[in-house]
């Protein structure tokens, strides 16, 4: 259903990502993993339509997304890293800006949005302008947000910053019956526990190439280890974690 | 009836929107430059804005009533009054307001002119083209300048036209003044408008984004003291251009309300007008903006807007910052102030003062219009027939140095980051001894430096040595009663507090500067000359001055003060006590 085909992206010459390719399946879920500065974000840009690949391309059943842009969009569900929203408007107004502009009826909408608000324990704040909502709360927005036109493709990055326990497991649950339901998921993560729980298959990224990509399982046994986080640890890390912990309590501890 | 009619339009609306996507963009856009952001405690709305900002207009045509009066004029013995003459001033007063209220409305708004990354962040994954978002903004932008330009102008353009007509009765004469008035005013509104678009477009498409944030603040902190200034001088001015002698080629070739003033008597009575400027000086103003403005605003479409995903400076990926920092101003604070907390707290206070945005704004506005006070005296003419060079040299550092210490005084009022403040909550005791001394020489730093760089080596060329150096040590003193003063019962630690904006310290910082501006200062000036002539008074002068520091530091604190962190205001009700508990 999505594909990225020898996707890249420069930044003037430097390379941001590099000859990146996988594609997702409907009922799939893709984990994307990598350390900082791997060039997950800038991947996430390009599959959103946000950001022109240098080489390579997007193909969205089997289509460039270029050829069509609005329409990609119109099936897709966006979660970006920073919810960067409105401060002005309440967490319904701000609801009834995106469904409008994504052309949705209006009487339809409103249930739609009173209906995602109360199961999200947003209802009782639904006229409190977002300035004031915690990052959980603005999170919970910004996933009804991407949820409320019933899209075909979810691109989540980091979609449980912020969010209480609670939230994080409803939201779990969500990804895992979207799956079911056929949803095509793209799950860009740093908690390696989630991901090993919620995707069929993952993708490791180290300075924007890909070093692993692969079901879960072969992944996760790629190097003889027996999680997804020794895998992970041994695939990008090029400090020794417990190593640099342990230096670190000696400068704690030096008087 | 009413309801079902209001509810009926807004069905009406709300299935047009949902049709056209377009619109709800374009109202969206309308809605977001209309608000306060979400983040000012003060929240007029739409409505209320218009109504706030249509008023000063419409009480100036109510005050002028008077002077129009053909009857109050035959009482004053001045059967001959010719309106049409003497209304030139009083539209020059209409153009030059409407030039700064809209001058400083969209500077106001200055941010939210062009869409920016928030935009993009929860637009661009829309089905909707990045030029429809774009356009929709220019259509929304378009259509708050017009509705904002009518809204300034539209009483005064009925009431004032009325006025100035009522002696010759007609409605011919009505509907030939009425016009000309309202061309002047909306041409200068939206001149003004279009002219801050241009530049700050062009300014966002050319500059990289960490340059134009520094760039822009400085630019709207001079355009906003231009503009204070000129809505101050709004008022006195027209008085004085009675007097002008227009000539073509001269400064007032440069001046934009007398390009609008010139159009104004050309379209009302060309042969008698007193303005000689080319009246399509002010046409060409208009689309020369606009040309600019429209130029601008694609530039910075293709530069900025379409290149934000790119941008590295974004959020995730900020550039490194460079900081200003002279290297030789650390050695030199290190003398200033003792290590440990105070050294922190003045590098906090100072770095806050000339880094962050609010702080750095409101304290350049503030010092900008001192520097401006401070500068006007030494303008060719401005010392009248007096010419007294030695008032001009010693009111200066009076002047700069009262808006430089009360802006600060302000500021540090005002919240940097509350969340942040945490780290001096748990740093800081309950009363820190350094805290007063450090305020104090925070204060003092952004004063005796350009005082002894700047003012000093001139008072020493236009006085004397010894006449500079009283004038100096005068000078010093009276800073550090100022600095105590002002941080009497000052218990916070700068920028960290919650600002509870409240009626009575606005009321006490206006009536305070009012009172400073015109009598403290000319008597302290006064005070200086009479010492220069008379050295021996300096004997009286500076023990008063040192027992009033005294008596300030002493009473500055009560015991059991606390540093506040969060200020709760004015109480909005308050226990009585009547039992006697």
């Amino acid at each position: 259903m999505l594909e990225a085909r020898t996707l890249s992206k420069r930044y003037a010459s430097v390379p941001a990502v590099s000859n990146v390719n996988f594609s997702i399946q409907p009922a799939h879920v893709l984990g994307y993993l990598g350390p900082n500065g791997s060039g997950k974000s800038t991947t996430v840009k390009m599959l959103a339509g946000l950001l022109e690949p240098s080489e390579g391309c997007v193909l969205f059943q089997g289509q460039d997304i270029r050829n069509d842009l609005a329409g990609y969009k119109r099936r897709l569900g966006y979660v970006p890293e920073e919810a960067n929203l409105y401060p002005y408007l309440s967490g319904r107004e701000y609801l009834e800006l995106v469904g409008g502009l994504r052309g949705l009826e209006t009487s339809w909408l409103q249930k739609r949005i009173d209906e995602f608000l109360r199961l999200f324990s947003l209802y009782p704040s639904r006229h409190v302008a977002i300035a004031t909502y915690s990052k959980g709360m603005r999170q919970r927005i910004l996933i009804t947000a991407a949820l409320l036109h019933n899209p075909d493709v979810l691109i989540f990055d980091e979609p449980l910053s912020g969010l209480d326990v609670t939230s994080a497991l409803i939201f779990r649950h969500l990804v895992q019956e979207l799956k079911q339901a056929g949803k095509a998921i793209f799950y860009c993560s740093h908690v390696l526990e989630v991901v090993e729980k919620v995707c069929s298959h993952v993708l490791v990224l180290r300075k924007g190439a890909v070093i692993a990509y692969g079901s879960l399982q072969d992944v996760a046994g790629m190097q003889s280890m027996q999680t997804l986080e020794q895998t992970f640890s041994r695939l990008v890390e090029e400090n020794d974690a417990e190593d640099v912990a342990r230096k670190l309590a000696e400068l704690t501890l030096t008087q | 009836m009413t309801r079902s009619f209001g509810e009926s339009v807004r069905r009406r609306w709300s299935r047009t929107v949902t049709k056209r996507p377009f619109l709800r963009l374009v109202q969206h856009f309308f809605e977001r430059m209309a608000s306060s952001g979400g983040n000012s405690d003060v929240d007029f709305g739409m409505a209320g804005a218009l109504a706030l900002l249509a008023v000063p207009g419409a009480f100036t045509a109510i005050y002028l009533s008077g002077k129009y009066s053909s009857l109050l004029q035959w009482l004053r013995g001045n059967p001959l009054f010719d309106p049409y003459r003497v209304c030139v001033p009083d539209e020059y007063f209409f153009i030059v307001y409407s030039m700064a209220i809209t001058g400083l409305v969209t500077l106001v708004r200055w941010d939210r002119l062009l869409p920016g990354r928030q935009d993009f962040a929860n637009l661009a994954p829309l089905p909707l083209k990045l030029r429809d978002i774009f356009l929709a903004n220019a259509t929304a932008l378009g259509g708050i300048a017009i509705i904002f330009a009518i809204d300034v102008n539209l009483i005064s353009s009925i009431l004032f036209p009325l006025l100035v007509t009522l002696k010759e009765g007609t409605f011919g004469a009505f509907a030939r003044f009425a016009p000309a008035h309202a061309i002047a005013v909306l041409g200068i509104s939206l001149f003004t408008f279009l002219a801050l678009l241009a530049l700050q477009s062009l300014l966002k498409s050319l500059l990289p984004d960490s340059a134009y944030r520094r760039v822009s603040l400085v630019v709207r902190t001079i355009l906003l003291v231009f503009f204070v200034s000129l809505l101050i001088s709004a008022f006195v001015v027209p008085l004085s251009i009675f007097n002008f002698k227009m000539k073509p080629g001269g400064a007032g070739d440069w001046w934009p309300p007398l390009w609008f003033l010139s159009l104004f008597e050309s379209r009302l009575a060309p042969l008698r007008a007193r303005v000689t400027i080319a009246p399509q000086f002010a046409v060409w103003a208009v689309a020369g903006a606009l040309a600019v403005a429209i130029f601008g605003f694609t530039l910075s479409y293709r530069r900025y807007f379409l290149r934000i995903a790119e941008r590295r400076e974004g959020p995730g990926n900020p550039a490194p910052r460079r900081v200003f920092r002279l290297q030789s101003s650390g050695r030199i604070s290190r003398l200033w102030v003792r290590p440990g907390p105070e050294s922190a707290c003045y590098g906090f206070i100072v770095k806050t003062l000339i880094r962050n945005d609010t702080q750095l704004l409101l304290f350049g506005i503030w010092a900008g219009l001192g520097l401006l006070l401070a500068a006007e005296g030494f303008l060719p003419g401005a010392n009248g027939t007096r010419g007294l060079p030695h008032d001009v040299v010693l009111s200066a550092p009076l002047m700069l140095a009262f808006f430089v210490l009360t802006g600060m005084r302000f500021t540090f009022d005002l919240p940097a980051s509350v969340d942040a403040n945490w780290l001096f909550r748990l740093a800081a005791n309950d009363r820190p001894d350094w805290l007063p001394s450090v305020c104090r020489k925070a204060m003092l730093a952004f004063i005796l430096t350009w005082f002894f760089v700047i003012w000093f080596p001139f008072a020493v060329l236009a006085l004397d040595w010894t006449n500079a150096s009283i004038a100096a040590l005068i000078d010093v003193l009276l800073f550090v009663v100022a600095v105590d003063a002002l941080l009497f019962g000052f218990r916070k630690i700068p920028f960290t507090c919650s600002f509870a904006a409240d009626r009575d310290r606005l009321l006490r910082l206006v009536a305070g500067s009012m009172i400073a501006l015109v009598f403290l200062i000319p008597a302290l000036v006064g005070i200086e000359v009479s010492i220069l002539t008379k050295f021996w008074r300096l004997a009286i002068l500076v023990p008063v001055l040192l027992i009033a520091i005294a008596a300030l530091r002493r009473k500055r604190t009560e015991p059991g003060d606390a540093t506040v962190f969060d200020d709760k205001g004015i109480e909005p009700f308050a226990l009585l006590h009547l039992s006697g508990d």
